[in-house]
């Protein structure tokens, strides 16, 4: 029966990826990262993302008080956290997240502060729901993960 | 984002193309020419008929010359008449004052006179007669009209009345008998004439008038007859009171003129007049008609003088017809006209037609421009657009993959690897239009590395050894061994040409063979040179490898046996830099239509459209073979005969590298090191075609054996050298195997096929063979493990087959290695680490441009640095070249030092990476990291370390 329920995480896990796939939040570079995951590094994946979300986090917060003060536009400033945040996106192959990065990008060279501050809000919310799926696929791999530990030293075949 | 910049690209070299305007200057007005052939044929207009006037002065000069001298000359002659007839009548007058008065009694009476001037009229030819007036005063009238007999009467023929003085002509000549008597007196020009004859002692003359006798016109001479001789300067007074009488005659001017002219010859052409000017302002014509006639253009005026002080007369001469123009002048300037005119006009429409020309020149440049530039949006579209199909496509992938892992039924199975397979293709036609695209924008840069040409071959081969197998046919490599071992060049596009060709001939050939030869081209050539045109051989059993005909027979055993023969080769190829080399890849196929042959190198042009749908391909692949082909430096072509087969040869210029002096080969990913446990071992091989088995010896040659081939096995048998192995090809040991069993005193046998059939399996099992069959196509490291097996040297060692893998080969790089990882983000930081650390790499990371110079200073343990260029406070090329700083500075005192330093850079263009080279980075990789790019960025510089030490695969 477990075998079954690792069976069927392993194939919700999949759903889920393809359906971040078909949305276009993730591209191949996730997988690549997967990649990297192996028996010396077990938590690879979950390691880089929450760094990930962790630097994202503070990103955005800063993104969002340069952007609310309103005397000043520092536009070089909020180049620099563009490009990390950007950078890190591309990293862990969260595509939605570098492309609004981009539109936002454009719009801070444009000096077009009403458009940055929708891109913020789409970069927000897009942060939001990557982070949601993503926390939801760890759970996920965390229990198969589980679910093997339980099943290969078992009996094989259960089913 | 990408789009977006090589359109801009495109817009500002079109600009900046469309932007120059022509280079070269223009000597035609481009407006206007109209204007300027006017202006030029109204100027030399004016200088033609200013050369016509000048010509003509000349002529007309002439022309003056003649009328002048002619009229010069009829009035002397008219002159030198009348003077002559003067002068008679003078000596008339002496002979009447001589024996009339001054004898006494007078010795000349009428009679005497008459017969006298008409005895002496030839004298006179210009006077119609003369006569003598004696001067009578009124108190001698009656005495003189006794004396002779009449009365004196006027010029009306009327008794004259009386006047103080009268002058009755008393002596005429004959003509003028009708005179007698008459009072010259009387009438208003004679008596003036006599008046002012007596007055002068001189001829005088009356001014013209109609003349009594005739309707001519005439002139009346008087000359005064004096009683006694005068002194010579006499008072008038002196001389009224001599006067004795008065001689005179008339002139009858014109028909004189007439008479003078008739004699003197073109007389007709010119019109003479003659004029008594006596009264300047009323000149009256003593000659000629009044009206005005003949060529006014020409006048000439000659003065006359006939010896009358009082009188003056002239003559005016004209041309009868206008004189002809000058033709020389004429034709001259006309000529000249019409030439420059003519000369004008071909300017003019010269001018037009360049004008046309340069506009025409100039739009087309512009078209071309324009063309050129579309051309290559068209190259960078195409390059962006697969580029960017390939990113989803590599999802799509990614998902079938993840779905061919889950639990499916096998309907769902077959559907989701149908569905992989079709976009593996898609992604393979990707792939090629991105090649072709790269290539026609100019983007593709060929390697430079050293590489073993036979180990690619041996890939290729094993790429479709499978496919070949599968349809049965014959699939084989020779390489020359005049060919060097290593050679310098670009590997993998060489290897793409071969695999293209090949995967061609495989797929469009049923049965018979396809064979890739590899020749030096000077040797290649040479041998054909030599052999020159052979008859084609038309012998059922062709000399190819299968047996088949091949469209090119210069591949067939004739020529083989000279490209593989042992004798040493004439020309010293191997010494020079360059290695020019011939590849050919020849089947047995369908061959190509003959009217579809000058398509072959067309993209997307297949034979015939049924081809696609046999075969299926894009026949983009041979378009890419030949831009790569051409892009290394050499040339494809092809020969082929429908249902026959294909050859399609092609040459490259790669360079030689002595071998061992450039130890980082790069190796084929299958290629592993040939063992050379079998040197010395002997091999007799029997084939009965001496292609195949110049095949096979090349390929255990290449494995140290020394190798006898035969065509029998009873030759074998024969053969007295001993040999170690014999291997048997198939076919041969089948066709001689009735008569002959396994002979007992032969070595070990090894059977090389093809394919087999389950009962050639099966008799061949009977025979012993069930272990020792070596299945083709032929690669050193096959026929090295089979030797392995039969001979039992060496356990199975692996060869380190594992090394298949990229990332197996890269681990072998990367193992052990120290790594810095130097990036401002640290989720990049974390991911680069964690891929290098997959491969086996220590890793240590630094933050920062500063943290990363801290860690770099000399002395450091690391091998490689990955530095991402763009860091705030200090970028990636600026910590390079502190870093590189440092090393110089090291190096000065000692031991050279160079880290090597990979940019990590999310954007690969070339100007980036420029820029990297010129700051002393060793190389880049973008961003993120994917495995191929990682593998090839590293292997440039550490397959040279690595090489050096063994390496433990």
């Amino acid at each position: 029966m477990l075998g079954f329920g690792a069976v069927r995480l392993r194939t919700d896990m999949n759903r889920l990826l393809s359906l971040l796939f078909h949305q276009g939040v993730l591209d191949e570079q996730f997988l690549q990262l997967q990649h990297l995951q192996d028996q010396t590094s077990p938590n690879f994946v979950s390691d880089v993302v929450t760094i990930y979300f962790q630097e994202s986090e503070k990103q955005l917060r800063n993104l969002r008080n340069l952007l609310l003060d309103r005397e000043i536009w520092d536009y070089v400033k909020l180049g620099i956290h563009l490009n990390q945040l950007m950078g890190s996106s591309s990293s862990i192959g969260a595509k939605r997240m570098r492309n609004i990065c981009a539109v936002f990008r454009a719009a801070v060279e444009q000096s077009n502060r009403p458009a940055c501050i929708r891109a913020l809000e789409v970069l927000e919310h897009e942060y939001c729901y990557l982070k949601n799926k993503l926390h939801e696929l760890f759970q996920m791999e965390q229990q198969s993960v589980l679910g093997d530990a339980v099943r290969y030293p078992g009996v094989v075949h259960q089913l | 984002m990408g789009v977006g910049h090589h359109h801009l690209v495109s817009v500002s070299l079109n600009e900046q193309q469309l932007g120059t305007k022509r280079k070269y200057i223009s000597y035609i007005p481009r407006t206007n020419q109209g204007k300027y052939l006017a202006i030029w044929i109204i100027s030399f207009g004016f200088l033609a008929i200013y050369v016509y006037k000048y010509l003509d002065a000349g002529h007309q000069e002439r022309i003056e010359e003649g009328l002048a001298s002619m009229c010069d000359q009829r009035a002397r002659m008219l002159q030198d008449q009348f003077r002559v007839s003067v002068n008679h009548v003078h000596a008339l007058a002496v002979l009447v004052s001589t024996f009339h008065y001054y004898k006494n009694p007078s010795v000349i009476d009428q009679e005497t006179f008459a017969e006298y001037t008409a005895r002496t009229a030839f004298e006179r030819p210009l006077l119609s007669g003369v006569a003598y007036a004696q001067r009578v005063m009124n108190y001698e009238r009656e005495e003189l009209e006794r004396q002779h007999d009449g009365t004196i009467r006027t010029m009306t023929k009327e008794p004259s009345p009386f006047r103080d003085e009268y002058a009755p002509v008393i002596f005429a000549q004959e003509t003028l008998s009708y005179l007698k008597l008459v009072d010259m007196m009387s009438g208003e020009e004679d008596r003036e004439n006599i008046l002012r004859a007596r007055a002068t002692g001189k001829a005088v003359l009356t001014s013209p008038f109609k003349l009594l006798g005739s309707n001519h016109l005439g002139v009346v001479l008087t000359f005064p007859v004096y009683k006694s001789k005068l002194p010579p300067n006499a008072s008038v007074r002196e001389r009224i009171e001599a006067t004795a009488g008065y001689l005179g005659g008339a002139f009858d001017v014109e028909s004189l003129v007439e008479n003078l002219l008739g004699q003197l010859a073109e007389n007709q052409e010119i019109v003479v007049k003659v004029f008594d000017i006596t009264n300047t302002s009323n000149p009256l014509i003593t000659y000629g008609r009044n009206t005005e006639d003949g060529d006014m253009s020409h006048t000439r005026v000659s003065m006359l003088d006939f010896g009358d002080p009082f009188r003056k007369h002239q003559m005016t001469c004209r041309y009868l017809h206008k004189q002809p123009i000058s033709l020389t002048a004429f034709a001259t300037s006309t000529l000249g006209y019409v030439i420059v005119i003519l000369a004008g006009y071909m300017f003019y429409t010269g001018a037009i037609h360049i004008v046309q020309v340069e506009d025409d020149f100039d739009t087309m440049q512009q078209l071309k421009v324009r063309a050129e530039a579309a051309d290559v949006a068209k190259s960078q579209f195409l390059a962006t657009v697969s580029h960017e199909i390939r990113t989803p496509m590599n999802g799509i992938l990614g998902m079938l993959a993840l779905l061919l892992d889950t639990e499916l039924s096998s309907t769902q199975r077959d559907y989701a690897q149908t569905a992989q397979a079709c976009g593996r293709a898609l992604i393979t036609l990707i792939n090629e239009v991105l090649d072709r695209a790269k290539i026609e924008a100019g983007k593709l840069d060929l390697e430079s590395v050293p590489f073993d040409i036979r180990s690619i071959l041996d890939d290729v081969l094993s790429l479709f050894s499978e496919k070949s197998r599968h349809k049965g046919i014959e699939l084989a490599v020779l390489v020359s061994d005049k060919v060097p071992q290593i050679v310098i060049g670009d590997p993998g596009r060489f290897r793409q040409v071969i695999t293209n060709l090949v995967g061609n001939s495989v797929k469009f050939t049923e049965q018979g063979h396809v064979f890739v030869q590899v020749h030096l081209a000077d040797h290649c050539k040479a041998v054909i040179d030599t052999n020159g045109i052979r008859a084609k051989s038309t012998g059922s059993p062709f000399k190819t490898l299968s047996g088949r005909e091949a469209a090119d027979d210069r591949n067939s055993w004739d020529t083989v046996k000279h490209l593989v023969a042992k004798e040493e080769f004439p020309f010293q190829i191997v010494t020079t830099e360059n290695v020019n080399l011939v590849v050919s890849v020849e089947d047995t196929g369908i061959g190509i239509p003959v009217h579809a042959q000058n398509l072959v190198f067309m993209p997307f042009m297949q034979a015939d459209s049924s081809t696609s749908r046999l075969y299926g391909g894009t026949g983009i692949g041979l378009s890419i073979s030949k831009c790569l082909v051409e892009l290394m430096g050499g040339k494809i072509s092809f020969v082929s005969r429908p249902q026959i087969g294909s050859t399609f040869s092609f040459t490259v210029a790669l360079k030689s590298c002595k071998k061992g002096a450039v130890p980082n080969l790069k190796k084929s990913l299958y290629d592993d090191d040939l063992p050379n446990a079998f040197h010395g071992l002997k091999v007799t091989v029997v084939d009965s075609k001496p292609v195949r088995g110049a095949v096979t010896r090349y390929h255990l040659q290449r494995l140290g054996v020394i190798v006898n081939i035969v065509d029998s096995i009873k030759m074998a048998d024969l053969d007295d050298s001993k040999p170690d192995l014999l291997l048997i090809e198939k076919d041969t040991w089948l066709s001689s195997n009735e008569n002959t069993t396994k002979p007992q005193h032969l070595p070990k046998m090894i059977l090389l096929a093809t394919n087999i059939t389950v009962p050639e399996l099966d008799k061949l099992k009977s025979a012993g063979f069930s272990d020792t069959v070596i299945m083709k196509p032929l690669r050193a490291s096959r026929v090295a493990a089979c030797l392995q097996q039969v001979l039992g040297t060496g356990k199975t060692a692996e060869q380190g087959k594992t090394t298949a893998k990229g990332s197996v080969y890269l681990r072998g790089l990367l193992c052990g290695k120290k790594i810095l990882v130097v990036d401002d983000n640290r989720v990049n930081r974390r991911v680069a680490a964690g891929a290098l650390k997959k491969f086996g790499a220590e890793v240590e990371c630094a933050d920062g441009g500063a943290a990363a110079l801290a860690l770099l200073q000399l002395p450091h343990a690391f091998d490689a640095c990955f530095m991402d260029i763009q860091m705030p406070e200090m970028d990636g090329f600026e910590v390079t070249r502190r870093v590189r700083k440092m090393e110089r500075e090291a190096n000065v005192s000692g031991n050279m030092r160079h880290l090597p330093i990979l940019a990590m850079t999310a954007d690969v263009i070339h100007a980036t990476f420029e820029e990297c080279r010129k700051s002393g980075m060793d190389g880049y990789v973008s961003k993120p990291f994917e495995e191929e790019n990682l593998y090839q960025a590293v292997a440039k510089f550490f397959e040279s370390k690595t090489a050096i030490q063994p390496r433990n695969g």
